[in-house]
């Protein structure tokens, strides 16, 4: 009789003792390929079919890579995501493909300023460069998706990009032997849905990374980059050329979005993070985008108004336009950077630098 | 009666293994942020606040980071409430932040501190990777490396003028500041709030008048007059909130 009452006491004094854990969400069952140590949540993400993991090693001076729990990389998830990006079946007439605005020789972008879609209709901003894309926390100029997922689904239905409809697009596939084999093995399932085809693609958009570039190496101490390219370092590092408060860290970007002068007030013709948000103070404001690769992914800006970099240095050099939704830090709006053509040289040399013949020639 | 008496040793052994600050476990402590121009809500458009040199201004951005943030009691007591904190205004989920008080003792008074920015030993290029402030508050080796304490900009004297008031160590000088101040913590109560507000005309004042249109950025006698403002009275804790 005692010793039940005892039990009961100290189960009670042992479970009274114990702090609250904290809720992680994901795979709870050891049993599943995706099962996460420490998981008390299980959120239904649970996988049981064999795929190959595939690690991404983070590279010096970024963050971890932002994945979603329930689209973990695997080998064959990443073919998989490339097999459908190089494939214009995405399109209503099957003629174009992701790749076909986003060309690998230009960054994953296109050296024209608007893309033409299937209707022969150009768009209004310029193709995005895809790189690095796993260490950003919002997509597109206007930052209108929050995952590389979300992002994926849109231009397929885009009236003026691909302009099908997922439901062809799902018919289309699971008419296709081939795919049919293919998402089985990578995601185990009988049915191509569209959840599962833009988890695809954004596996692979994961895998475009470039941290390899003359610059990378120099930070390595593999090489040394000459003077000019020195000299254009210092001038991006300092209030003088003050590049580094957009452009800053070893990922060129600050996942933010700034108005940068391009217009006036009066004349905006894209609000950008506006459209976005409702919000009149974020009027023409617009993804700060990587300078890695800029060399290859001309034209510039979200509209492609720049041929080269020689134009991008002159708008920051004569100041731009004042709006009422600039940002603070285009601190010499209307009277500019006033850098010589020597330091603008230099900082163009520094720019080019941050290339990587690799990045898009063996992907 | 020998297993009686192992029972209740074991009772005695597990009574005294629970954390004696039992009582202080569901106490929480919160601190929420604020900021204001001499008590003017933050205007990000209109010319609506002026600093003692007499240049009229607005705020359009204002982030900052506050580091070993600490709750102390006059009996040696100590609790780090939490490592570092980043305050950005457009973001409100970084106005406040919760913290237990679970080794909290009893102390006739306490205090509360902090580092304004992040000292030369935290304060090291890509040591926060993974922190939210990284990309938003970096500060470029050839400047010394690390991170910005805090970046106020805005427009002053007129929409189209702007000036960038930055802190950070420049030229690789420490030039982060402690703050501490009584703090009225009543352990009676189990959740307590409190406000720490910013008064942002102070960084232009007492002791150091600082004028916009002088330029602040990499000017290593600007950033000590901030630092000696700073450590003034920009900083104060606003009332109590008990919940």
């Amino acid at each position: 009789m005692y010793k039940g009452v005892y039990k009961i006491i100290i189960c009670t004094l042992l479970l009274s003792c114990q702090e609250d854990l904290p809720i992680i969400q994901g795979c709870t069952d050891i049993n599943a390929s995706n099962w996460i140590s420490g998981a008390n949540f299980d959120d239904g993400s649970c996988i049981y079919y064999q795929t190959t993991p595939y690690q991404i090693i983070t590279p010096f001076g970024f963050p971890d890579m932002i994945v979603p729990v329930n689209n973990q990389l695997t080998v064959e998830g990443i073919e998989l995501g490339k097999k459908i990006f190089n494939d214009p079946i995405l399109s209503a007439n099957n003629t174009l493909s992701c790749s076909g605005c986003h060309i690998k020789d230009n960054s994953f972008t296109n050296n024209t300023r608007f893309s033409t879609g299937i209707d022969n209709i150009e768009g209004s901003r310029n193709a995005s460069a895809l790189i690095n894309l796993g260490w950003n926390t919002s997509f597109n100029w206007d930052g209108s998706a929050n995952t590389l997922e979300e992002q994926a689904f849109e231009p397929v239905t885009n009236p003026i990009e691909m302009h099908d409809t997922w439901v062809n697009v799902e018919n289309k596939l699971n008419n296709d032997s081939t795919y049919i084999n293919l998402f089985k093995n990578a995601f185990d399932i009988d049915y191509i849905d569209s959840n599962h085809v833009v988890k695809a693609l954004a596996q692979f958009e994961r895998t475009l990374i470039s941290v390899n570039s003359k610059y990378d190496k120099w930070i390595r101490q593999e090489l040394q980059l000459n003077s000019s390219e020195l000299n254009g370092f210092a001038i991006f590092n300092s209030e003088k050329g003050d590049c580094f408060h957009c452009h800053g860290t070893e990922m060129f970007m600050d996942n933010s979005f700034h108005n940068n002068g391009l217009d006036p007030g009066f004349k905006f013709n894209d609000l950008g993070l506006a459209y976005v948000t409702g919000n009149p103070l974020d009027n023409a404001k617009f993804k700060t985008p990587t300078l890695r690769n800029i060399e290859y992914s001309a034209p510039y800006m979200h509209d492609g108004r720049f041929s080269t970099l020689e134009e991008v240095i002159e708008h920051y050099n004569s100041g731009g336009n004042y709006s009422n939704t600039v940002d603070p830090l285009m601190k010499k709006i209307g009277v500019g950077l006033q850098l010589t053509n020597t330091e603008k040289q230099d900082l163009i040399n520094f720019l080019k630098s941050l290339s990587e013949t690799n990045f898009i020639n063996n992907l | 009666m020998i297993k009686n008496i192992f029972f209740m040793i074991l009772l005695a052994l597990l009574i005294s293994s629970c954390d004696p600050n039992d009582e202080n476990l569901n106490k929480k402590i919160l601190i929420n942020f604020s900021h204001h121009v001499d008590g003017q809500e933050l205007s990000s458009e209109n010319m609506n606040h002026t600093n003692l040199a007499g240049e009229s201004y607005n705020v359009k951005t204002l982030k900052y980071i506050l580091s070993d943030i600490r709750l102390l009691g006059d009996n040696k007591t100590e609790i780090l409430l939490k490592d570092i904190h980043y305050v950005d205004i457009d973001d409100v989920s970084t106005s406040f932040f919760e913290s237990n008080l679970v080794e909290l003792g009893l102390s006739t008074s306490y205090y509360l501190s902090f580092t304004f920015g992040l000292d030369s030993n935290m304060n090291i290029t890509n040591n926060y990777v993974n922190e939210s402030f990284h990309t938003t508050m970096a500060w470029p080796e050839l400047m010394g490396g690390g991170y910005h304490y805090m970046r106020l900009e805005g427009a002053y004297q007129n929409d189209s003028t702007f000036y960038n008031t930055h802190t950070g160590p420049t030229m690789g000088m420490d030039y982060s500041f402690s703050f501490t101040e009584g703090i009225n913590i009543d352990n009676s109560i189990e959740n307590q709030e409190f406000l720490l507000s910013m008064n942002l005309n102070n960084w232009y004042q007492n002791p150091n008048t600082i004028n916009l249109a002088d330029g602040i950025m990499m000017d290593m006698p600007k950033q000590m007059q901030l630092m000696n403002n700073g450590m003034t009275d920009v900083f104060y804790l606003q009332g109590i909130l008990d919940k």
